[in-house]
């Protein structure tokens, strides 16, 4: 069921609202494909939990996320960063769990839709939460969201990301709401 | 810095990074203002929501056994639940079942919860706050 993910066009990663827009698979995740599900490695492994980062680079179209990249290092020319990594303000990425619909924040059941130019297996995660800020992180301003793991800011292996629906910024006592939804097809 | 774990009225929670508990209790404060007041919670626009609770971590509670490893000792009781839970009637386990749930020993959250205001994440938290601002019940 994943034989297309390297083609963005058929791996969709809808953002909040459930609006499309610029997606991006990494190579991570890709490595995953191949090596850990088609072959079982004992090296390229998931990480125990994802997490979810918000940051001030757009998707683009090549220029501004490469599929090599991590975060905050230039990769192939494109630097992705993340906000909060100089002050939080209330900023840290959120964990989604490895598992599907149990008890806390995790994945929800997949459905498949049969359509053959579009179709494909489709999940969406449990809503996640940043904040409440405290103030305006530094960097401000997230433009995508990214699967990543780890918890330490603006370091790690990115997996996939899509841009937010519009740029948002932070204040103190405002939160922000995620929704993640993959389909692999 | 210490991480904090916000729980909301509505069962929904955070992890949020502040350099201390006033911090923490002011970002909320200002969050649980504007749900009493019926106003967006961030620029998304949607409601502000309550906090019901807040604990304290010394690190982010996603770091729970980031080694992924246990004792042996450890280990050998916990296969060995597993086993027992997993076995049918002939008492014959299905091997990528127990794998994955071996795997499950290493994650960071809970896979359930008594009450939908528990924490999230296996980590014990150092503390929790009293939620001092204005108009908490």
């Amino acid at each position: 069921m994943y034989e297309h993910l390297h083609h963005n066009d058929e791996f969709d990663i809808d953002g909040p609202m459930e609006v499309h827009h610029a997606t991006i698979v990494f190579q991570r995740m890709s490595q995953m494909v191949t090596d850990y599900v088609l072959g079982n490695s004992g090296t390229v492994l998931p990480p125990a939990s994802w997490t979810m980062g918000l940051s001030t680079t757009v998707v683009g179209s090549g220029a501004n996320m490469a599929r090599n990249s991590v975060w905050s290092a230039t990769v192939s020319g494109s630097n992705v960063n993340e906000i909060g990594s100089t002050t939080p303000a209330g900023y840290a990425r959120q964990t989604i769990a490895r598992t599907i619909a149990q008890g806390g924040i995790d994945w929800n059941t997949s459905t498949f839709d049969n359509t053959f130019s579009t179709g494909g297996q489709s999940t969406a995660a449990d809503q996640v939460t940043f904040g409440a800020f405290s103030g305006a992180p530094n960097p401000n301003g997230a433009n995508s969201w990214a699967i990543t793991e780890g918890t330490t800011l603006n370091a790690g292996n990115l997996h996939v990301a899509a841009d937010t629906a519009a740029l948002r910024t932070f204040a103190s006592g405002d939160t922000e709401k995620v929704t993640a939804t993959i389909k692999a097809g | 810095m210490p991480f904090y774990e916000i729980t909301f009225e509505t069962g929904r929670s955070s992890v949020a990074l502040y350099k201390d508990d006033a911090e923490a209790l002011a970002a909320n404060g200002e969050q649980d203002r504007r749900a009493r007041a019926g106003e967006p919670g961030g620029p998304l626009g949607v409601p502000a929501e309550r906090v019901k609770c807040i604990r304290v971590y010394d690190e982010h509670p996603n770091e729970w056994n980031v080694e992924q490893t246990m004792s042996a000792d450890v280990a050998t009781k916990e296969v060995g639940a597993l086993i027992k839970n997993l076995k049918d009637e002939n008492g014959v386990v299905l091997l990528p079942v127990l794998a994955m749930q071996v795997q499950g020993l290493s994650h960071p959250m809970v896979s359930s919860k008594e009450s939908s205001f528990d924490s999230n994440f296996k980590m014990q938290e150092k503390k929790e706050l009293a939620l001092a601002f204005e108009g908490n019940s």
